[in-house]
Order: structure tokens, then C-alpha cells, then sequence
């Protein structure tokens, strides 16, 4: 007895033959134990796709989902503020000032935790970052807490930045990297799959700039680093994440990363810790 | 059930809830009833936590997806148009977002993790049958390999292997053709064969 081709039985298991095809094969299969070893085998692969008892039904995940939902951060990535939430929402009594001092480095590039100093490259990119910092708050009951260096997993983060280049720059971009390499869009807002968005309008001068929302992403635990990059033209997402690839292969690690390759802009960079609950007990 | 203005007078028990359409509870779910978007998260987190799972050979991933999934849906609740394709829908949105997160990994340079936490055997497998053992391995290479697939014969076949979705359903949920998804069928079950037994030309 001649064996049929592997393809037709594919095709079989596919739905692809007609009705009398089916019939035809399952005659030929009903004698012939070559090709329904091979159609059993066929099926037995395809079956290994199916859950084990249990897989999936997790319940935790309803549990979470609603948590988030009752607390109203129910946004994936951004939620947005209400207006009486921001304004002096930055004057909380518990803005202490050492915390101020730690993370705002007017002028000049934030060296993060490792000490290591400044990573000069080029007088230009130092000249670019002075009078360019990012502010980092984290959103707790009491209000919002200025970031130190560490945050939760499922932290609200809100930012504030400061434009002294003198109309220099007029756009910005605010984005995390983690130790995997993975970027968390912050602003501008990078929501859709196709979409390429590009930095968001800022004005210059000393004063504070609050950013508008209020932002959650599902962060894993480990260092991040976030960067605010202020630049004179917008930049597009695609491209400056094509930039960090390409930086993340060069760098040594998350902690020597201090500035993106990005020619011409002013950047800010702060390194934190994801903790596995929300950073301070503040929920 | 098709209530264009369904309101919810007074608390309703979840047994009723239960009972509702998919629509139905994205009716109440619009009108901020979190009982009822918990129903729908019950109802349906296998399909979306499969998927994505599956997709990427990573539990903890999958896990991640599911939730964003589930909260973007609930964050945009009023942009859904309850047209009895709630199953649809929520395919198309887990879908895309399984291809937002394996660009973002791929543009930095990084291959997708393989399937490592392995559910049922791992720790306790000395003390299972051999037959046990052998099967929950050649299950475990089957799912590393689906990750090779080309996403959309990947997705194509977790719908239809992992979730046991006709093909005329998967055509609908994934809105392709008959014919496309048959191929899609075809070819993967092809290629998983072949990558299984090496040849992976």
C-alpha cells in the first residue's frame, strides 16, 4: 500500500482538503498504520498546546485588576490629574528639603547613586544638560512624595522639570529603562502599537514646570533609570528608542548609562530602585 | 439579551451578573459598575492570559499583558460599542499588545525568553510515572518551539490549540479570512512538526 505525502495530511488536519479528499484519506488511513501513526503523532504535538489543568485560571489576576480599579488607577499607563490635585500639590509639608536637595541638581547632571562622578563627553553634552533638571514624585495618600531613590512596582509617578536654557529647548521626552532593557514611555504619552509619537512642549525659564498626569506602568523589580531629554526640535519615539538600543549594547550596565546618545539635548538622568511593594508604605 | 439602556436598580447579586451577555456587563461597566467588569474579568481571563502566555512562552509576561489588558479595557470602557463581539474585541486588544511588547523587546536586541518555569513537573518530577515525565517535556519543547512561529500563525495556533477555537471562530475573533486561518493552521502545525524534530529549514 503507497503511503500518502505528510503534506496531505496537514492539509487534512488544516481543514484544507474537500469532503471527498477527507473521506479518501480516512479510507487509506483506516488501513494503513505508517500514515496513522504519523496523523496520531500530528494531533499528539497539537494537543501539547492545550492548558494543564489549572493553567490559566488565575485568580489573582481578577483580584489585582479590580484593586487597581477600585483605587482608580485603573489606567495602564497614564491617568490624568484633576487639576485641584496638581496645583501646590509640590507644597506638601512633607516635601522636606534634604529630599529636595538629593534629587534636584539644578545645572547639572545627577550622578546617581554609584559615585562614580562624571562621565565627561565632550564639553558640549555637559554644557547642554546645565539648567535642565527632572523632578520625580511618587502619588501616596498624603499627596504626592518627591521620589529619593527607590520606587513600588505599581508607584503613580508625576514630574516636574526646569527649563533654564534660555529658549534653548523647547520640547521633552521623560522615559525609563530598566535592568532588562525594557523603556517606559512617561511622556509623551505611547499608548498604541504603530504609533510614533514625539516629545512634548515645554516653555523655558526658572520656574517649575508640573507635567500634567499622573503615570503608572507595571514596572518589574530592580534598577531604572529615568531620563528627561529636553531638545530644541521634537524627537520621535522610534527613534530614540533605536538610540537606547543601541546605548544599552555599549553601556556596561543600567548604573553607567547617565546619557543617552542624543546629540544637541539637555538631559537629566536618575537612577532608582523598583521595590516589589509601593516605596514607603504610602498606600 | 439586548437592553440598549440597561441600568442596574439597587445591588444585584453576582448570580445575575453571571448571567448577563458579554454587552450587558460593558453596558453596566460604562455606567461604572466594577462588579459587573469583574464578571467579564472572570469570565474571559483564561482566553486572555493563554494567549498571552502562550505567545510568549513566559507566564510572568503573559500574566503582565493580561492585566494591562484588562485595565485599558476598563480605562476605555465607553469606547466600546457593545455589537455582540465583546470576544473579538478583546482578542484584537490582547493581540496588539503582544506585538507592542515583542517590538519593544526586539528593538533591544534581546531574544524572547523561553519557557523556564515549567508548571507541573519541575520540583516533584522524582516522584512521578516516567510516562508522566516524558510527556510533560515533549509538552514543554512543543510550547518552546511555538514561540519560533511567526506571531500571527503563532497566535492562530494558540486559539485553536490551546483555546480549542473552531476555525470559523477564530476567523471572526481575529477578523481574517476562513481560508487565511486554515493556512495559518496549516503551516504552523508544518513548521512545529519540523522545528520539533530539527529540521528547521
Amino acid at each position: 500500500m503507497k503511503c500518502v505525502e505528510r503534506t496531505r495530511i496537514l492539509r487534512y488536519l488544516a481543514g484544507k482538503l474537500s469532503a471527498e479528499e477527507d473521506a479518501l484519506l480516512e479510507k487509506h488511513m483506516a488501513e494503513c498504520e505508517v500514515c496513522t501513526g504519523i496523523h496520531d503523532d500530528l494531533v499528539a504535538m497539537a494537543h501539547r498546546l492545550a492548558p494543564d489543568p489549572g493553567e490559566f485560571e488565575n485568580t489573582q489576576l481578577a483580584d489585582d485588576v479590580m484593586t487597581l480599579v477600585r483605587l482608580g488607577r485603573a489606567t495602564p499607563e497614564r491617568t490624568e490629574l484633576p487639576k485641584s490635585r496638581i496645583s501646590g500639590w509640590w507644597l506638601a509639608p512633607v516635601f522636606a528639603a534634604a529630599a529636595v536637595v538629593a534629587l534636584l541638581v539644578v545645572g547639572l547632571p545627577y550622578r546617581g547613586d554609584d559615585q562614580e562622578g562624571f562621565q565627561v563627553r565632550g564639553g558640549s553634552a555637559l554644557e547642554s544638560d546645565r539648567g535642565v533638571s527632572l523632578e520625580i514624585f511618587r502619588s501616596t495618600r498624603e499627596g504626592y512624595l518627591p521620589v529619593k531613590d527607590e520606587i513600588g512596582t505599581s508607584d503613580a509617578l508625576a514630574f516636574a522639570c526646569t527649563n533654564r536654557s534660555g529658549g534653548r529647548f523647547k520640547h521633552l521626552m521623560v522615559l525609563a529603562i530598566d535592568e532588562s532593557g525594557r523603556i517606559f514611555w512617561y511622556y509623551p504619552p505611547h499608548q498604541r502599537p504603530g504609533e510614533n509619537p514625539e516629545s512634548v512642549p515645554i516653555r523655558s525659564g526658572s520656574d517649575r514646570q508640573e507635567m500634567p498626569d499622573e503615570i503608572r506602568h507595571a514596572l518589574g523589580t530592580g534598577a531604572l533609570r529615568i531620563f528627561g531629554v529636553f531638545s530644541a526640535e521634537p524627537l520621535d519615539v522610534r527613534m530614540v528608542e533605536s538610540v537606547v538600543a543601541r546605548d544599552l549594547e555599549k553601556a556596561e550596565s543600567l548604573h553607567s548609562l547617565e546619557r543617552l546618545g542624543l546629540d544637541g539635548t539637555g538631559q537629566h538622568s536618575i537612577l532608582l530602585e523598583v521595590v516589589g511593594t509601593p516605596a514607603g508604605g504610602g498606600r | 439579551m439586548n437592553h440598549p439602556d440597561l441600568r442596574l436598580v439597587g445591588e444585584k447579586s453576582s448570580k445575575h451578573l453571571e448571567d448577563l451577555s458579554d454587552d450587558d456587563l460593558m453596558r453596566l461597566a460604562r455606567s461604572d459598575n466594577q462588579k459587573a467588569f469583574e464578571v467579564l474579568i472572570r469570565r474571559h481571563q483564561k482566553l486572555v492570559l493563554g494567549l498571552s502566555s502562550r505567545f510568549f512562552c513566559d507566564p510572568a509576561i503573559g500574566r503582565d499583558i493580561a492585566q494591562d489588558v484588562f485595565l485599558s479595557l476598563w480605562a476605555e470602557r465607553d469606547r466600546y460599542q457593545p455589537r455582540g463581539r465583546f470576544r473579538s474585541y478583546l482578542v484584537s486588544v490582547t493581540v496588539h499588545r503582544c506585538h507592542f511588547v515583542a517590538r519593544q523587546r526586539r528593538s533591544h536586541g534581546r531574544k524572547l525568553d523561553r519557557l523556564a518555569r515549567e508548571t507541573r513537573v519541575g520540583d516533584a518530577g522524582e516522584n512521578l510515572p516516567v510516562e508522566a515525565l516524558v510527556e510533560a517535556e515533549r509538552a514543554r519543547e512543543v510550547r518552546e518551539k511555538l514561540c519560533e512561529l511567526p506571531e500571527r500563525m503563532r497566535e492562530v495556533m494558540i486559539l485553536r490549540f490551546t483555546h480549542e477555537l473552531t476555525q470559523e471562530e477564530i476567523a471572526t475573533v481575529m477578523d481574517l479570512p476562513l481560508g487565511t486561518v486554515k493556512s495559518h493552521v496549516f503551516r504552523g502545525l508544518k513548521r512545529l512538526s519540523r522545528l520539533l524534530s530539527g529540521d528547521a529549514s
